[in-house]
């Protein structure tokens, strides 16, 4: 196992670069920022107003975690506790989960990795961050103005006639926020259909284009319906008169398979990119190609597609018929089979790879873990018999902890990581950096594996108060939340020490394939200085110790898959 | 960004303060749009966008038609009930003024085909002028609903629903026949928002056509706007069928 030294010196320009200001020199002024047209400006924007909405949902879970160190409502009363559950759950859920990766990432790196100079739609990439901010802002208003108490589920009728909080506030934030995702969604099913540069063909996007095409793919499709469910809900409220109302004649259940129709590949949407980070940082971090790419790639397209066909299995309580729970419950085992593809195939990247141990791939490897135990726990709750007895109990709290947060956050802080020398042009401290990789998934798992076993000892979730013999792992719970804030706060310091003091990072400091890489250090407004033109596949690493590569060696024209032909080409030009 | 100006000193110094890099990229009149190719693959970006998320749209429909399946079949008869209170000859007039208005996006295109500039316009008005038709219909339509007492959050005294005889018994279905006008305006409340969405839509390009920004090689947005005219008017041609026809040879009242 050996480590690439990160080379501060490495800022020799790449073909493919560009003298003159990059994207964050170009201009100083407020306005330049609020009305750019620019996809990597638009990304820093979605960075940042996410991170803040992480806090801010970040803050309710820490107030649950102190509420439930006791067995009995000392800190919080009920009713208060509903409302830091859902509200909670609706910022991490709509506002920083589904859109993370993509609108961050994603818009960065999409057009880049593909060689465009931007996204299709630049001034619809901006409108959709407006949209974003107009829903968060009617959620944080929502917030305000005494909360919600419905759970992030919004379930009817209690949502749409009983509550007496305000969820018309919450529902509207949804629905804009819905087109903000419909919006993204829209501009990378285009650009990557139609801004692809020469010999850029489908076979050679990098996985991270591939998973984040399929995502995209989700939200499309999918978001419409919860767009439409939530203005009827809206309509229930405002008017009185029930569709999901049994009251009125209305079916309450027929809202929960609406919303789960969109909610379900909800996952999915904030996955799918996550699985493309995590492929992007298993090649560099191996110096291998992905192992089975073209199964990998066509791996996110089945599920994406499978994601529309499994919401059933969160009805198995609901009365649905016990044919309908048997169907979904086998096509939910189902997605299964695809996920584990790409959790072997990064395994296989890994193998006989010159693995190097720097904090995108700590990260990585974190996520790998925790992924896998999250899937896993999904099989156990897709399984109709064992739901019922865990059904909304802390073993499903657990599962979409692990799969969610442990899935999109770790590969969101990997990929950050990864990239932020080509957002930043700056390195960052890597001691630092693996310290809250190492603090994260120590956190994390210390949060919520004791949850998987409260559940299973029967501990219903969304409850603020709780019987004593629960205490012990409780505490140890709340004890590891308190260690995952610490490794989520870190970053924020040293990434904007870095931001601001950090050593020059070079153009390729990882010495990684990918076109955004042949590129400067912060790239230039235009991306390229002209288009680039691919000749090879993605991830063709040539597999030499990762010691002697120098940046010309990056340069070598490796179509061969032979790998001794490529280090005897490396050899030659080193000597 | 090539900008007439007086001064030409003033010219440079505005140059330099925006450092003219952010104003040559992203320069709005620019056609191809800069970091596009050529047109071609502008034109066709355009389109591919206008049809997936048209798409979307069908998917937001799709929502409404699955809520109104599933009562339809759960509440027959009460769904029947209702129905025949709505009135069909204003619907038909209305579904005629809409596929003319369709026909009247489609000249407006071909008028920018064959570089008739003032054709676009009037074609695009003579749309907009059908649009208004179709909102003063279905205004008195409205308006004759809550006379009649058929909107549930307003007025709802519908007198079909006297004492309801099937067989030997009699039922209740208020629920059922509420439930069926909650989707009759929600759905084509929502149809009208696309509208009202669609006649903005309209007068933006109107404005741009007198103008003069299309012509045989440049009407990539007329042509999209028409697609989203075209949309709107199909949903309609969906719902008339879904919520004025249903069993229509059993209607005793209604129209009048």
């Amino acid at each position: 196992m050996t480590t690439i030294p990160v080379n501060p010196e490495l800022t020799s320009p790449l073909p493919l670069g560009r003298k003159g200001p990059s994207y964050l020199d170009i201009s100083f002024t407020v306005k330049s920022w609020l009305l750019t047209l620019d996809h990597k400006r638009i990304a820093i924007l979605y960075l940042l107003s996410m991170t803040a909405l992480f806090i801010v949902g970040g803050a309710f879970a820490t107030m649950m975690r102190l509420e439930l160190t006791t067995p009995q409502g000392d800190f919080v009363k009920a009713e208060a506790y509903n409302k830091l559950f859902t509200m909670h759950g609706v910022t991490m859920v709509f506002f920083f989960l589904i859109p993370s990766v993509p609108a961050t990432l994603g818009n960065f790196l999409v057009p880049l990795m593909i060689g465009a100079r931007d996204l299709a739609f630049p001034r619809i990439n901006l409108a959709s961050w407006y949209l974003f901010i107009i829903g968060a802002a009617f959620t944080l208003a929502a917030m305000f103005a005494g909360g919600v108490d419905t759970g992030w589920t919004f379930y009817t009728p209690y949502s749409s006639v009983y509550s007496n909080s305000q969820v018309a506030l919450a529902v509207v934030g949804i629905f804009i926020t819905g087109f903000s995702s419909v919006l993204t969604g829209l501009n990378f099913i285009v650009t990557v259909h139609k801004m692809r540069a020469p010999g850029m063909t489908w076979f050679r996007l990098p996985l991270f284009i591939w998973s984040n095409y399929a995502a995209a793919l989700i939200m499309v499709l999918g978001t419409p319906v919860i767009s439409i469910t939530m203005v009827l809900v809206a309509v229930e409220r405002l008017f009185g008169v029930g569709i999901f109302d049994p009251a009125n004649g209305g079916d309450p259940v027929l809202f929960q398979h609406m919303f789960w129709f969109y909610s379900h590949p909800a996952v999915y949407i904030m996955v799918l990119p996550a699985f493309g980070v995590i492929s992007e940082l298993m090649a560099a971090f191996s110096r291998k190609p992905v192992f089975g790419y073209k199964v990998v790639a066509f791996a996110s397209l089945a599920i994406a597609l499978l994601s529309f066909v499994v919401w059933g299995h969160h009805l198995f309580t609901t009365g649905q018929s016990v044919y309908a729970a048997l169907v979904f419950s086998v096509l939910s085992f189902l997605v299964g089979i695809p996920t584990a593809i790409k959790v072997f195939n990064w395994t296989f990247t890994m193998y006989k790879g010159s693995v190097s141990l720097e904090t995108p791939m700590l990260f990585a490897l974190g996520f790998l873990g925790i992924f896998t135990l999250g899937g896993l726990t999904g099989l156990f709750l897709a399984a109709v018999g064992l739901d019922i007895h865990l059904h909304d109990t802390y073993f499903v709290v657990a599962h979409f902890h692990y799969v969610m947060v442990g899935g999109v956050v770790l590969a969101f802080m990997g990929g950050l990581h990864y990239w932020w020398p080509k957002i930043t042009g700056r390195m960052y401290n890597e001691f630092w950096g693996k310290m809250s990789a190492i603090l994260i998934f120590f956190g994390f798992n210390l949060t919520f594996f004791p949850q998987f076993i409260l559940g299973y000892l029967g501990m219903p979730r969304r409850y603020y108060a709780y019987a004593s013999e629960f205490q012990v792992l409780n505490i140890l719970s709340s004890a590891g939340a308190s260690i995952l804030a610490s490794g989520y706060l870190l970053p924020g310091i040293y990434l904007a020490y870095s931001f601001v003091k950090g050593p020059k990072a070079g153009d390729n400091p990882w010495g990684a394939k990918g076109l955004e890489w042949q590129t400067s250090s912060p790239p230039p407004v235009e991306n390229f200085k002209k288009m680039p033109i691919v000749t090879e596949d993605c991830y063709n690493y040539p597999l030499v110790d990762p010691h002697d590569l120098q940046p010309e060696d990056r340069l070598i024209d490796s179509t061969t898959k032979d790998d001794d032909k490529l280090k005897e080409q490396v050899k030659d030009k080193l000597s | 960004m090539t900008e007439i100006t007086a001064n030409p000193a003033a010219h440079t110094a505005h140059e330099e303060e925006h450092e003219s890099h952010v104003h040559t990229f992203f320069d709005k009149d620019q056609y191809p749009a800069m970091h596009f190719e050529d047109a071609g693959q502008q034109k066709e970006s355009a389109a591919l966008g206008m049809w997936a998320f048209l798409a979307t749209e069908v998917l937001l429909f799709a929502g409404l038609f699955v809520v109104y399946a599933i009562y339809r079949n759960a509440y027959h008869e009460g769904f029947m009930l209702a129905s025949h209170e709505l009135d069909v000859k204003l619907g038909t007039i209305n579904t005629f003024i809409l596929l003319f208005s369709s026909l009247c996006v489609v000249f407006a295109v071909h008028s920018a085909r064959t570089n008739n500039s003032k054709g676009i316009v009037f074609w695009l008005i003579a749309t907009m002028v059908f649009g208004m038709a179709f909102f003063i219909v279905k205004g008195f339509e409205w308006n004759h609903d809550y006379h009649i007492g058929l909107v549930p959050w307003m007025k709802w005294d519908p007198a079909f629903l006297a004492n309801v005889k099937m067989g030997d018994e009699v039922h209740d279905l208020n629920f059922q026949a509420r439930m069926f006008m909650i989707l009759y305006f929600v759905m084509t409340g929502t149809h009208a928002v696309h509208m009202i969405v669609g006649m903005i839509i309209l007068a933006v390009l109107a404005y741009k056509a007198k103008k003069g920004a299309y012509n045989s090689k440049r009407y990539t947005s007329l042509e999209n706007g028409g697609l989203y005219w075209h949309f709107v008017d199909i949903v309609w041609v969906f719902l008339v069928p879904t919520l004025y026809l249903i069993d229509l040879y059993n209607r005793t009242g209604g129209g009048h």
